[in-house]
């Protein structure tokens, strides 16, 4: 698994249809990671969007030295904490929207854990602390190594890892003794 | 939210948009740079090809000019008086060989300078050269007074008495060569 490498190459030689093939694999994931941000699903997509346009402009930043899994998720998490600090004005949603907006949510959520045993798990993820919370999605929901991870997050391996046992602790009392076996 | 196609269509929409941004962007700094880089070259051969006129090589006399052609319109004229005659020069390129020979005196006078302890420095066949030049052309009391008028109607005088050419203000003696002399006569048209 390659993780959109060899599309990627095909793509930079040439081929554009191998661009579609990246997006299918890898944009819908790359959304809900940064949803988990900035907590809005609209402004999630706009990231992804210009994490993607940032293959297509900055061709030669990609080294393949690391999978383009991670290497397009630290672009996203570059930019979400860009959106972040840049965000001047907290946006306010009229209750009529505020379903509407979370309706949106739950979708990316099905669309992205098929798994209920995963849905559950996100759910009880979401209680954690920001660092803690990405590293265990990177881990357990995207798959990635622990190298990758600390990649993304721009860690040591180390860090991920004492991350990563602290996280399990938090969700030992938050899913109680049934929820343990769906770490 | 977007399907993945539309999603897809807006990538690229925005990638194109960025990289035209870009594009833009660097010509209009190589349209600004261009000029500058330009300027700055062009600076930098005038330089290094010797644009003489910040300097100058004679120092003690005021106003003095530099070297080059701006002489032309520096000194405006040179009176020669001598032997109860006085001869004046307007033309520019002659007066501009005046003073720029008379500078060329000057400019050498670290091996010529004339004080009375100095006297050994002259040979016996320039001195001897330099009476019969006394004799023969210029009077050995009075010799000629050279006065250059520079355009800003300031003056710079000399005194010359056969080998010994005086500038004035300050006060400075030079012996002449043989050569030097016939140069001057030549220059100034005084008849041998």
């Amino acid at each position: 698994m390659d993780n959109g490498a060899s599309s990627y190459r095909r793509f930079l030689d040439g081929d554009e249809s191998a661009f579609g093939e990246l997006m299918k694999e890898l944009f819908r994931g790359l959304v809900f990671f940064i949803d988990g941000f900035v907590h809005d699903t609209h402004a999630a997509e706009d990231i992804a969007i210009d994490a993607f346009s940032d293959l297509i402009v900055h061709r030669h930043r990609y080294n393949f030295k690391v999978s383009l899994k991670t290497y397009l998720y630290m672009i996203g998490r570059s930019r979400a904490l860009d959106y972040l600090k840049h965000r001047k004005v907290v946006a306010f949603v009229e209750l009529s929207e505020a379903y509407a907006v979370s309706d949106e949510l739950a979708t990316l959520e099905r669309l992205v854990l098929a798994d209920e045993r995963k849905r559950l798990l996100h759910a009880a993820i979401a209680k954690l602390p920001e660092d803690m919370r990405v590293a265990v999605y990177l881990i357990y929901f995207e798959a990635m190594t622990y190298e990758e991870a600390a990649s993304v997050m721009k860690k040591s391996r180390k860090q991920v890892d004492n991350l990563l046992y602290r996280a399990k602790k938090e969700l030992r009392i938050i899913l109680g003794e049934d929820g343990e076996q769906l770490l | 939210m977007r399907n993945l196609n539309e999603c897809q269509a807006e990538v690229f929409r925005r990638s194109e948009t960025r990289i035209k941004e870009r594009r833009r962007r660097r010509n209009h700094i190589l349209m600004t740079c261009m000029p500058l880089a330009l300027c700055v070259s062009i600076l930098a051969v005038f330089m290094l090809s010797g644009g003489k006129f910040t300097e100058s090589e004679i120092t003690g006399a005021a106003g003095v000019p530099p070297q080059n052609d701006s002489a032309y319109c520096y000194v405006s004229k040179v009176e020669v008086s001598g032997q109860g005659k006085t001869k004046v020069f307007t033309d520019p390129e002659v007066v501009t060989s005046i003073y720029t020979q008379l500078l060329d005196y000057d400019g050498i006078r670290e091996e010529n300078i004339l004080n009375s302890e100095s006297k050994t420095e002259i040979t016996p066949e320039e001195e001897k050269y330099g009476a019969a030049f006394v004799t023969g052309s210029l009077s050995g009391a009075s010799g000629y007074r050279i006065v250059i008028t520079l355009a800003d109607g300031s003056e710079i005088s000399y005194d010359w008495k056969g080998m010994v050419l005086t500038a004035q203000n300050p006060n400075r003696s030079y012996t002449l060569t043989k050569d030097q002399q016939k140069q001057l006569t030549e220059l100034l048209g005084i008849p041998n």
